[in-house]
């Protein structure tokens, strides 16, 4: 009887633990999905009319680099670039340390560290290089990759074709 | 005795999808051609996609499972549940470790937390989470109950991991081969992957067969023996 007993309170122990270690997971996971994650990152033009506000914190922000805007000095690994929106809305990126294998000029960024409070430029802790979903052979007369879809993906909730409007869409 | 011969054939079949696996792989390595903006990197695709899949396709047979469970209220689907709920966290973690290997060379980081990492990371979790459950909870309907729910909220995940990179702002490149508007793939690469992700599917049923069987067995087993010494 007390044997018996004791084994059922061990059972129920054993469930309860399982039970409550899922629901922790699924709610911390939930929590982070929620808090910070629901927008991953910001656009450079969502950014920087928010920047007073996001200065100080740790945000990411991701664009197109500009092409001709890289500054690279090998002996103290600085680096310096600009992103777009391909909106007029542009920020100065600084780093430091030796950027991805894949970071070149018209790549598709992904920057996490705090922007200017005027939202000129941003000091970056991890850079981060998005590419696009296409795989291609390489050809002999240059890049013939289609830059359209890393935009379409980076820009996805906003209007690419009307520049005029300015501000993102709710 | 005839459950002992299918399972011989099962294992046989097994030994024929692995020989299979490696073909791909030679493809996937010597043959496709190296891709323009990744380099040879990108070759890890072969690997990370059709386990990707394998791992949705153990969520279709969890959700099966589960709602055979429920409906007939019989703990004999729970067999098929946690061959699947095993294979599934197999599949899942592979698909997180070539994932994290690719990520590196290509993004600059082994992992952030963008919305397909982490309902990724979630599937892993409750897959662990439903095996975890089945040996915490005694033999018997509340067993059958529990573990099926949960089978099918794992495979409510699988959509949402799917949709995630066109649902939300990502890292993780949005879809390549079923997106409206063709493939954005070079058609030889696309054929490996494809051959890669059949390949995958059928290895991956195949495994959650003969660990079906196998559980059988042992609670076959396990059931005489109480009955010889009781």
């Amino acid at each position: 009887m007390n044997l018996s007993s004791k084994k059922k309170r061990s059972k129920s122990t054993k469930w309860l633990v399982g039970i409550s270690l899922i629901a922790s997971a699924v709610i911390a996971m939930a929590m982070t999905q929620i808090s910070s994650n629901t927008v991953y990152f910001y656009t450079p033009d969502e950014a920087q009319a928010q920047a007073a506000a996001l200065t100080s914190q740790n945000i990411k922000v991701a664009g197109m680099v500009i092409a001709g805007s890289r500054e690279w000095d090998a002996t103290t690994l600085k680096l310096a670039f600009t992103i777009t929106d391909l909106k007029n809305h542009e920020i100065r990126v600084k780093y430091n340390g030796p950027p991805p294998d894949m970071f070149k000029e018209g790549q598709g960024v992904v920057i996490e560290g705090k922007i200017s409070s005027d939202g000129q430029t941003f000091a970056a802790k991890t850079l981060m290089v998005k590419h696009s979903e296409e795989y291609k052979k390489p050809t002999a007369g240059g890049s013939n990759m289609n830059k359209e879809l890393l935009e379409k993906s980076l820009f996805k909730d906003q209007p690419v074709t009307n520049p005029s409007s300015g501000g993102s869409t709710p | 005795m005839t459950a002992r011969k299918s399972k011989f054939t099962l294992a046989n079949s097994l030994t024929v999808l692995l020989a299979l696996v490696f073909v791909q792989w030679l493809l996937a390595w010597f043959w496709v051609p190296v891709d323009e903006a990744q380099g040879e990197v990108y070759r890890i695709v072969y690997l990370h996609v059709p386990g990707a899949f394998a791992s949705f396709l153990s969520a279709g047979v969890l959700l099966v499972g589960s709602l055979l469970a429920l409906r007939s209220k019989s703990e004999h689907w729970l067999n098929l549940s946690r061959a699947a709920a095993e294979v599934g966290l197999l599949f899942t973690l592979l698909t997180l470790a070539t994932g994290s290997i690719w990520g590196k060379p290509t993004w600059g980081v082994w992992w952030t937390w963008d919305a397909r990492l982490t309902t990724s990371f979630l599937l892993a979790l409750m897959y662990g989470g439903w095996i975890l459950l089945f040996g915490a909870i005694p033999q018997g309907p509340s067993r059958t109950r529990s573990c099926s729910i949960l089978g099918v909220m794992i495979a409510a995940d699988v959509p949402i991991i799917y949709k995630s990179v066109t649902w939300w702002r990502t890292l993780h490149q949005p879809q390549t081969i079923l997106r409206t508007g063709g493939s954005t793939m070079d058609g030889d690469m696309l054929s490996v992957l494809l051959f890669g992700i059949a390949i995958m599917a059928v290895v991956s049923i195949n495994l959650i067969l003969v660990r079906q069987e196998t559980l059988s067995l042992e609670q076959e087993l396990e059931e005489k023996s109480l009955g010889v010494t009781s």
